[in-house]
């Protein structure tokens, strides 16, 4: 039995650039959504530790019903649901629909890290800040975020390697990306061991390097913070 | 060293030799089937004609229907199982199903992988569009920023991409049904499919309606793993009696050329 037999690579090379294209969008858009939930993942934390009951109500209530249904769900909604609500019927390409759900998507979990990173430092810093002169914005800018940071870096680098993992569903709403070149494959030469296995790779690949950056990051800030 | 290396490569060619020729001795599919009185078939329920649940939440449709006269011949069972479009071929490669019964396009890089039986059928591949669009034809797609909707790694991709170079292909998960749902929302500006099944596109969402012109006549057969020459055999000559006394032709009227089958289904 040769490998050709098992995994025909000679098919998977013939699609490399269908591959490479879609290694490069599922790359790109995963960099995208991470920043934009990021800096919307911060924002929504604050809202967490708002004063205005409201606001906390708002932000809950979003974060809840994220986690509670599935990426599919939220991405089908925003591409075949939005477009059937009068206000909402902005007309979007694939790639913005795709961007914009898994950012908000994304956004719920990132904001949890963060609001947990934040809550890890003992509130008694804050207090021992005030104590030697701080204001309360001082006490956070130099005693409570540096140590937030430092907790939040590693879940946020392992909740972006889940992020990569779900740009696949993409591929549902006519999103090229990794797995869409595997469906190119499959609907070209009916081989679903190179279609499928060929963009498993890929994810490997790319999960690997995030599992060793996540690991860095940790020593780098586990170093810093005694 | 030398002869050390040679005697690896020995080793290794008998027994590749060995796996080779096990597979000479073939189990003959066709057989499985009759001696455990029950065929195994993949389909993919996507909606009328060829493959829904009806009214009464019966199975049918005309591949579904199709295939339960093959076995009433056989004098077997049918089971059936339910695959979207992705996963049809694995589920025939690693013999959970005998054959897949859908609207598979025979193309000639499909058939180095599978066996396809004869066409039972040529379908006109039409383009549909929404009421309010302004086109006549399908040729009047073919236009910088016109956003085409074809089921996701269906055949209709590449009759889209071949004959409608200027417009963006989309390639939507779940089947025909899918694009006409994003056509309705304004999503997409047209759709690719079968007449067939464009035909109750128009009928299920006002003012849908097919553009003149055919885009490419589109065959469909049903495929079979590679070696089961006998069950292709079998298949065609079944579609070759089915065509002779005219049964094939009256499946196609009622499923696929008038909505004949709506009074017993919908």
């Amino acid at each position: 039995m040769t490998l050709a037999e098992i995994y025909n690579y000679r098919v998977a090379l013939a699609y490399l650039p269908d591959f490479a294209w879609g290694l490069w969008s599922t790359l790109w858009i995963s960099a995208v959504c991470l920043c934009l939930s990021l800096g919307f993942g911060a924002l929504v934390a604050m809202g967490h530790a708002s004063q205005s009951r409201w606001i906390r109500l708002g932000v809950v209530s979003y974060v809840e019903l994220i986690r509670s249904t599935p990426l599919l769900i939220q991405v089908y909604f925003i591409y075949y649901g939005l477009a059937q609500i009068p206000v909402l019927n902005i007309p979007m390409p694939p790639l913005a629909c795709g961007i914009l759900a898994l950012t908000i998507h994304s956004t719920a979990y990132m904001s949890e890290i963060i609001r947990g990173g934040i809550e890890a430092v003992d509130p008694g810093q804050v207090e021992g800040a005030k104590a030697l002169g701080m204001s309360r914005r001082q006490a956070m800018i130099h005693i409570i975020y540096p140590q937030a940071i430092a907790n939040v870096i590693p879940p946020i680098l392992g909740q972006g390697a889940v992020l990569i993992k779900d740009t696949s569903v993409l591929s549902f709403i006519a999103v090229y990306e990794l797995l869409s070149a595997g469906l190119t494959v499959l609907s070209d030469r009916v081989m679903p061991v190179e279609a499928f296995i060929t963009p498993a790779i890929g994810y490997l690949l790319i999960y690997a390097l995030m599992l060793t950056l996540s690991a860095r990051a940790k020593r780098h800030f586990a170093g810093r913070r005694h | 060293m030398k002869t050390l290396r040679n005697s690896v490569f020995a080793a290794i060619a008998c027994l590749a030799a060995q796996l080779s020729g096990a597979s000479v001795v073939q189990a003959d599919t066709l057989s499985d089937i009759v001696d455990r009185g029950t065929v195994k078939v993949a389909v993919q329920t996507q909606g009328p004609p060829y493959s829904f649940v009806d009214k009464n939440g019966e199975r049918t449709g005309m591949a579904v229907e199709l295939v339960r006269m093959m076995a009433e011949d056989m004098g077997v069972t049918v089971e059936f199982s339910d695959y979207e479009w992705k996963g049809l071929i694995p589920a025939l490669l690693s013999k959970k199903v005998d054959f897949i019964a859908a609207d598979m396009s025979p193309t000639p890089q499909r058939a180095l992988q599978l066996l396809f039986t004869d066409p039972f059928y040529e379908s006109d591949i039409v383009a549909y569009v929404r009421g309010d669009s302004p086109a006549k034809t399908w040729q009047d797609l073919d236009k910088d920023g016109i956003q085409i909707g074809v089921p996701q790694a269906s055949s209709h991709v590449k009759y889209s991409r071949d004959n409608m170079p200027k417009s963006t292909v989309v390639e939507l998960s779940g089947g025909s049904p899918a694009v006409a749902q994003a056509l309705s929302v304004g999503r997409v500006d047209a759709g690719v499919t079968a007449r067939g099944i464009a035909a109750q596109f128009t009928r299920e969402f006002e003012g849908m309606r097919i553009l003149d012109g055919v885009i490419v006549k589109g065959a469909m057969s049903f495929p079979v793993r590679p070696d089961d020459t006998h069950l292709a055999a079998w298949i065609n000559n079944w579609f070759r009696i089915k065509k002779a006394d005219r049964t094939l032709e009256r499946m196609i009227d009622y499923w696929v050329l008038t909505d004949a089958w709506e009074a017993d289904h919908k």
